[in-house]
């Protein structure tokens, strides 16, 4: 009486299955698929590693079931990559001062941008101010930030002809800000920033800000982040600037 | 390679109705950044609408705004399913994280700067969802609310999709009070963000905490909307959503270690995007009160025992 086909077996390993027989791998390997399909898919694997895989025919021979010695092949995958931030800039500030500039940089109208601050209060005056400005213009009227703001339960915002990155900072020793930098199609300097200020501590406030340039560039090539008191920016202040593509 | 990569970029070359994202094949486990700069095409203010799959039925749409126009603070929620607003002559520039949901929903957190390049400056945030399921997203267009060649000439569309790695996935199997992420280094030249889509079974605060500090060494600082009513408060603890009973509520919540060591959340959600017509929009903004070197686990810990219902989930993303 002919043997009859019943289906196949494939079994997946690390090691070399090469001289194993389907007993052997029965105990040792992992069946993945069992069945009659032409073609199946492995998914889930680990990047850079050498897969082994044996695939043996099932027959009933006189109503004993046995296999063939099957057939190996072996394949490695592909390293797996992750994208992350390009870091532009690290600046930690280790002496008190009242601007610090990012120069060399080549942002341009395909790029997304985004400066991550903490900020230590580096002067006693309550209304302590941090401005961003592009490019070397530094001038106010130049430029329109919106806010929100919200302390304890009061909620406000306000509208002003100027560019505006942390506020108030003069009443917490730290803030932190994560501003998105755009320049538009248009060439304006858009950036929206999502601002905590007091880190820390019980008194803690949100503060969003969107604020725009009124002049159009063709490329931001330096940030200014500047102080409207002498020394504003405390020692370990940190400015990191990163090329996110997109977020 | 960055943290999100481009899908399509496209530059509107004559004023249009609709700019359509097409053979697109987006599942639940992706996430996206729409950025939009669009130019008024016409002379009245216009919503800019996100549709998906050519669903442009507005009402399986909601949307839950926060607005800040000089000192006027105002919300709103409607049936539509708005991203952005622009008025005649002028640019909104707009940057929404769009998301399709455990359950094949597709939500999504805009910040708008409408009017940005001009003294008429002023921020509309929005959260918006879609009520039917659809997956996978095969189409995005972005339209207007009444769109004869609304969206203008010099507009520019981007949509990006994360390439960023993800450093845990974990999809709840039953229901529990906390989810634990361990063996992180996050440190302060990080950047890391979490996306929590969660099925609460109660009224219930989830907070994040690092390092096992599930003490009261923490503040936050929110600011809400429902409908037209705005609140704000503060607290002491930490939160980067609510839940509602057996509704999903949705969150992004950048996590930072500053320079001088604070724990650092801001989080922005829609909450109860399951019930869009009683859809909040929330931002909980929080401080740990003391310093760390690093952050080697994070526990998302809700405040009623079981309160994160089984298929919830958690995708913690590392970006730097």
């Amino acid at each position: 009486m002919a043997a009859v086909f019943q289906g196949v077996e494939l079994y997946q390993s690390l090691q070399d299955l090469s001289t194993r027989d389907r007993a052997w791998c029965d105990t040792n390997a992992t069946l993945i698929y069992s069945g009659t399909l032409e073609a199946f898919d492995d998914t889930g694997l680990t990047g850079s590693t050498q897969y082994y895989y044996k695939i043996f025919a099932k027959y009933l021979d006189d109503l004993i079931t046995t296999y063939s010695s099957g057939v190996m092949i072996s394949k490695t995958t592909e390293e797996v990559t992750f994208g992350e931030y390009e870091l532009l800039a690290d600046i930690i500030v280790s002496n008190t001062t009242s601007n610090v500039d990012i120069t060399g940089l080549n942002i341009d109208k395909d790029d997304h941008i985004l400066l991550v601050v903490s900020a230590v209060n580096g002067a006693s005056p309550e209304s302590l101010l941090l401005r961003w400005f592009v490019n070397g213009n530094y001038t106010q009227t130049d430029y329109w930030t919106q806010r929100i703001s919200a302390d304890g339960n009061v909620v406000s915002s306000v509208v002003a002809n100027s560019t505006v990155l942390l506020t108030d900072m003069g009443y917490h020793p730290t803030s932190m800000a994560n501003a998105r930098i755009k320049l538009t199609n248009s060439g304006n300097v858009v950036v929206q920033s999502e601002t905590l200020r007091g880190i820390g501590q019980s008194t803690v406030l949100l503060y969003d800000s969107h604020g725009s340039s009124i002049f159009t560039v063709s490329a931001i090539t330096m940030l200014t982040i500047r102080s409207d008191f002498t020394n504003g920016i405390g020692a370990g202040s940190r400015f990191q600037l990163y090329r996110t593509g997109g977020a | 390679m960055l943290g999100y990569e481009l899908v399509e970029d496209i530059i509107v070359s004559a004023n249009t109705d609709r700019v359509d994202f097409s053979n697109i094949a987006i599942t639940e486990d992706d996430d996206l950044i729409l950025v939009c700069e669009v130019v008024s095409g016409v002379v009245s203010i216009r919503e800019i609408l996100l549709y998906v799959n050519d669903d442009d039925v507005q009402s399986n749409y909601f949307r839950q705004s926060i607005n800040a126009k000089s000192t006027v603070i105002a919300s709103d929620r409607a049936n539509y399913s708005s991203i952005g607003l622009v008025y005649p002559g002028k640019m909104c520039v707009l940057r929404a994280n769009v998301k399709l949901t455990a359950t094949g929903k597709l939500v999504a957190l805009s910040q708008a700067t409408v009017n940005a390049g001009s003294s008429d400056i002023l921020i509309n945030n929005y959260g918006m969802a879609h009520s039917p399921s659809t997956s996978p997203i095969i189409s995005l267009s972005v339209r207007t609310d009444v769109g004869v060649n609304a969206i203008g000439i010099g507009s520019r569309l981007q949509l990006y999709k994360r390439v960023a790695e993800v450093i845990a996935d974990i999809t709840v199997a039953s229901n529990t009070t906390k989810v634990d992420i361990s063996g992180l280094t996050i440190g302060k030249t990080n950047e890391y963000r979490l996306i929590s889509d969660i099925l609460a079974n109660d009224y219930i605060n989830i907070g994040l905490h690092p390092n096992d500090d599930f003490s009261n060494n923490f503040y936050r600082q929110e600011l809400n909307a429902n409908g037209a009513v705005i609140s704000a408060n503060r607290f002491n603890s930490t939160q980067i959503s609510y839940g509602f009973p057996n509704q999903r509520s949705f969150a992004i919540s950048d996590i930072k270690l500053t320079n001088s060591g604070f724990f650092i959340c801001i989080s922005n959600g829609i909450y109860q995007y399951t019930l869009p017509s009683s859809m909040y929009l929330s931002k909980l903004y929080t401080t740990s009160t003391n310093a760390m070197t690093s952050i080697n686990k994070l526990s998302i810990v809700a405040e009623l025992s079981s309160g994160i219902k089984a298929g919830s989930r958690f995708q913690l993303i590392k970006l730097k």
